[in-house]
């Protein structure tokens, strides 16, 4: 118990320090997983998986113009990674923009995102074999709206 | 005293040098529209078309003109011999537009004259024929060549667009890639699917357009032979495929797709099917759309921090900024004179169409609406369309390139967006 | 560039004559109240009054140089009778012998008297023709100095006439530019830049009659909407109550530059 607890630390710590730095850090990271971990995570998991609540959430939200993922994001990503690392299988992410600025830009925005969780949840251990991504840009909002409400909802990045 | 002869003198001197040619500027006008009489053509009625609400239609929406309603005419006239003008002045009427309709055993045959009623002189006079299904097409001939002698620029009445339409409920018909003329008129549906599409585009021939469509759960670029409603898959690539884009001469297509990381420009030889690679960082580069002449492709790209716009030269490849001016600038559309271009632009948050100068630089927003977004520029380079919203529907929009006029397109189902203004067909 | 000197000429045109107005009105008109029609006598009753003074002058010195003249005369008549008495007294003494002297004397004095005379008589001749012409000569500048005030009087006349009309021309000029542009609807392919230079014929009651391009911007449309606008004005009703001498002077051929400085393109 004591050390799944020192991995989450770890992970969080790994998460929190590329989280921090820009997306060009996170790129890096990809290229060399760190993926050392990812043993000792499977052996634990079941455990950690009865204890937490059987949802998680499975959209992460953005800010305008950004793809840097939230730490609310981050540590639902983690609990996804060891989840994916216990029981593989092949996820979808989907990146979502609002509404506001071009159509193109927001497609490439929205696969930003989607891009900046699977870089996320490689780092956690999940095989990128594993993971497909796709934009929708603004094609297929959340919410309908032309107010911040609906608009931060459909900044977007949904794990399916 | 002497001082005050002087200036005596020099008043005399200038004042009697104006009392040989009275000369007087005139440096301001008033730009209302201009009022034009179409009077219903002879032999009109009971026809399918109503050949003079279009060309009036057509004529008001450009902004240039304001028809007089036949129900304010003095007179019905269809032939010159019946035209007196010092009625029409009476009317207000500044043109005036008569003519009459024959039935020819496949299809009609229209002949009309246009008159300058204030300086009472024809301006033009004309026979317009086409098919039995063809008295949209005849009314657009002539909008056209009546916009064009009384302003001087090419009409655009008989062009088309394409737009995407977003019936906003589930089904299998549910996104809707739409060919209309440019009034709206003659919708029809090229592609349906229960997946996005977006980014339609046309070559300059007007005989094919490509798109992006998401029917493989993926995007992918299409080419579509309007002729024959074909449409060729021309990518499959990881990532994206997206912002197609024909070069001038239509043997290329300007993309951008992410199969090789962020998102970049390539270009494809449509023949060949072979890519070259024109942008390379780790950037957005995405929206190419090619200089006139061809031998550039200007962008939108967020190396700066914020998306602006950038230029490249296909052969040389070393991209130059093009914009400065706010936080926000992107999908370019280059005018077809290749002076300026438009582009989404941000103001204090809200989102407008903006027009640049490419020598000075000088930007200034077109658009009062907000949310707008895909500029597309008519053939003639006097107005565009652009997708904006009105009571949270997407809707269409058009704006004269001077900013002066105004004016949201009707619509239909669901949500309208990504107009595409076709070339002159000839 | 040609255009650019009309406009050149316009604007110092109007420059000069607000600048010149305003200069009168603030120097003279604001602080005299008299109007300058009444300060033009001063400026010729001090040039006449000099000229005055000086003329009779020169009369007088001329009157007083004739006595004096004419005295000397009638003393050396005095003189010559004198000595004739002194020579009759000496002859009765001398009969004979100077008999001959005396006639020959005589008649050298005569004839001495006689060249003297009328040596005198030309010289007093002479004197009166260089003073006639010297008086001539003076009344002649006198009348050309006259002529030269009367005609400046007449120019400054004229200045203030055509001053006063170039003020009712240009209001004029304002109420045809503001018909003209309230008519004049550009086309959308008008530009800032394109210009189009119209003539046009009135007649008294303000109506337009001719209507002729003489430079085109060579944008047929442009120039349709200027010959259009000036058409749809038709006529100038408040040229009706101008004075008609004023009218043919000004506004019987009008040239028309239609130049949309207000265009945002």
């Amino acid at each position: 118990m004591k050390n799944v607890y020192s991995t989450i630390a770890i992970c969080a710590a790994i998460g929190l320090a590329t989280g921090c730095t820009s997306n060009k850090t996170v790129d890096e990271v990809i290229e060399a997983p760190q993926t050392v971990e990812v043993p000792e995570v499977i052996e634990q998991a079941p455990q950690v998986v009865d204890e937490r609540p059987v949802y998680i959430d499975t959209t992460f939200y953005f800010e305008f113009d950004s793809a840097r993922l939230t730490s609310g994001a981050r540590a639902s990503l983690m609990l996804h990674a060891e989840q994916l690392s216990d029981s593989p299988r092949a996820i979808r992410l989907e990146g979502h923009a609002d509404e506001r600025g071009s159509r193109e830009y927001n497609m490439a925005l929205g696969e930003r995102r989607a891009n900046a969780v699977r870089n996320f949840l490689i780092l956690q251990g999940v095989r990128s074999s594993m993971i497909e991504t796709v934009s929708y840009g603004e094609e297929q909002p959340q919410e309908l709206g032309s107010r911040e409400g609906a608009w931060s909802k459909n900044r977007r990045v949904e794990l399916k | 005293m002497s001082i005050r002869l002087i200036v005596l003198m020099c008043l005399l001197v200038l004042s009697t040098q104006g009392y040989a040619n009275l000369f007087i500027e005139i440096n301001r006008g008033n730009d209302n529209p201009a009022p034009i009489a179409i009077v219903p053509f002879a032999k009109s009625q009971g026809l399918p078309e109503n050949v003079q609400k279009i060309i009036a239609a057509n004529l008001e929406r450009s902004g240039f003109f304001k028809p007089i309603p036949p129900a304010d005419m003095l007179a019905l006239p269809t032939t010159q011999e019946e035209v007196v003008f010092r009625d029409w002045r009476l009317s207000g009427a500044h043109f005036l537009v008569i003519g009459e309709l024959q039935k020819e055993p496949t299809g009609y045959a229209v002949s009309y004259k246009l008159f300058d009623v204030l300086s009472q002189k024809v301006m033009h006079a004309a026979v317009v024929k086409g098919s039995d299904e063809g008295l949209r097409d005849i009314s657009h001939a002539i909008s056209d060549t009546v916009y064009e002698k009384i302003t001087g620029i090419r009409g655009i009445f008989g062009t088309k667009m394409l737009y995407v339409q977003d019936l906003k409920r589930p089904g299998a018909s549910r996104y809707r890639l739409m060919y209309a003329d440019v009034d709206g008129a003659r919708a029809r549906a090229l592609v349906k699917s229960s997946q996005p599409i977006l980014s339609p585009t046309w070559s300059n021939d007007g005989k094919r357009i490509a798109y992006v469509s998401f029917e493989t759960s993926r995007p992918a670029i299409y080419v579509m032979n309007l002729a024959t409603g074909q449409a060729t898959q021309m990518t499959n690539f990881k990532g994206l495929n997206g912002a197609p884009a024909f070069s001038p001469d239509g043997s290329h297509l300007a993309m951008v797709l992410s199969k090789d990381g962020s998102p970049d420009i390539y270009v494809m030889n449509i023949a060949t099917r072979q890519l070259r690679r024109i942008t390379k960082d780790r950037y957005i580069d995405t929206e190419p759309n090619w200089s006139v002449d061809g031998t550039a492709v200007i962008f939108t790209s967020n190396r700066g921090g914020s998306p602006q716009i950038y230029q490249v030269n296909v052969n040389s490849g070393r991209p130059e900024r093009l914009t400065f001016e706010g936080d926000y600038n992107a999908r370019p559309r280059v005018t077809p004179d290749g002076k300026s271009m438009v582009m989404v632009h941000r103001q204090n948050g809200v989102f407008h169409i903006a027009s640049q100068d490419m020598a000075s630089g000088d930007m200034r927003i077109l658009t009062e609406t907000w949310l707008d977004e895909s500029p597309s520029i008519a053939p003639n380079g006097a107005m565009l369309l652009y997708a904006t919203q009105r009571n949270n529907k997407g809707v269409l929009g058009a704006v004269s390139m001077d900013a002066g006029i105004k004016f949201l397109l009707p619509s239909g189902q669901g949500d309208v967006r990504e107009p595409a203004w076709g070339p002159y067909l000839n | 560039m040609r255009t650019f000197i009309y406009y050149s000429i316009a604007t110092l045109v109007s420059l000069a004559l607000h600048g010149g107005l305003l200069w009168l009105v603030m120097s003279t008109w604001h602080t005299e109240p008299e109007p300058p029609r009444l300060k033009r006598p001063e400026f010729v009753k001090a040039t006449l009054v000099e000229l005055k003074a000086k003329a009779p002058k020169k009369v007088e010195k001329g009157r007083k140089a004739d006595p004096v003249k004419k005295i000397d005369l009638a003393a050396q008549r005095k003189k010559a009778q004198a000595e004739k008495k002194r020579i009759e007294k000496a002859k009765a003494d001398k009969k004979q012998q100077l008999a001959k002297q005396k006639a020959e004397r005589d008649k050298a004095a005569r004839k001495k008297a006689q060249k003297a005379r009328q040596a005198k008589e030309a010289a007093a001749k002479a004197k009166a023709a260089k003073q006639k012409a010297e008086k001539q000569a003076l009344e002649k500048k006198r009348q050309a100095e006259q002529a030269a005030i009367e005609k400046a009087l007449q120019e400054e006349e004229m200045m203030l006439a055509q001053q006063a009309e170039a003020q009712v021309v240009n209001s004029y000029k304002a109420v045809i530019m503001d018909r003209i542009a309230q008519k004049w609807s550009r086309p959308p392919s008008a530009r800032r830049g394109m210009q189009c230079e119209l003539v046009i014929q009135l007649v008294p009651t303000g109506k337009i009659i001719t209507v002729n391009i003489v430079k085109g911007s060579g944008n047929a449309a442009f120039d349709r909407s200027a010959e259009q606008a000036v058409h749809a004005v038709d006529q100038i009703p408040e040229l009706q109550g101008m004075d008609i001498g004023v009218f043919e002077r000004n506004f019987r051929t009008i040239h028309l530059l239609f130049n949309p400085e207000d265009r945002r393109l």
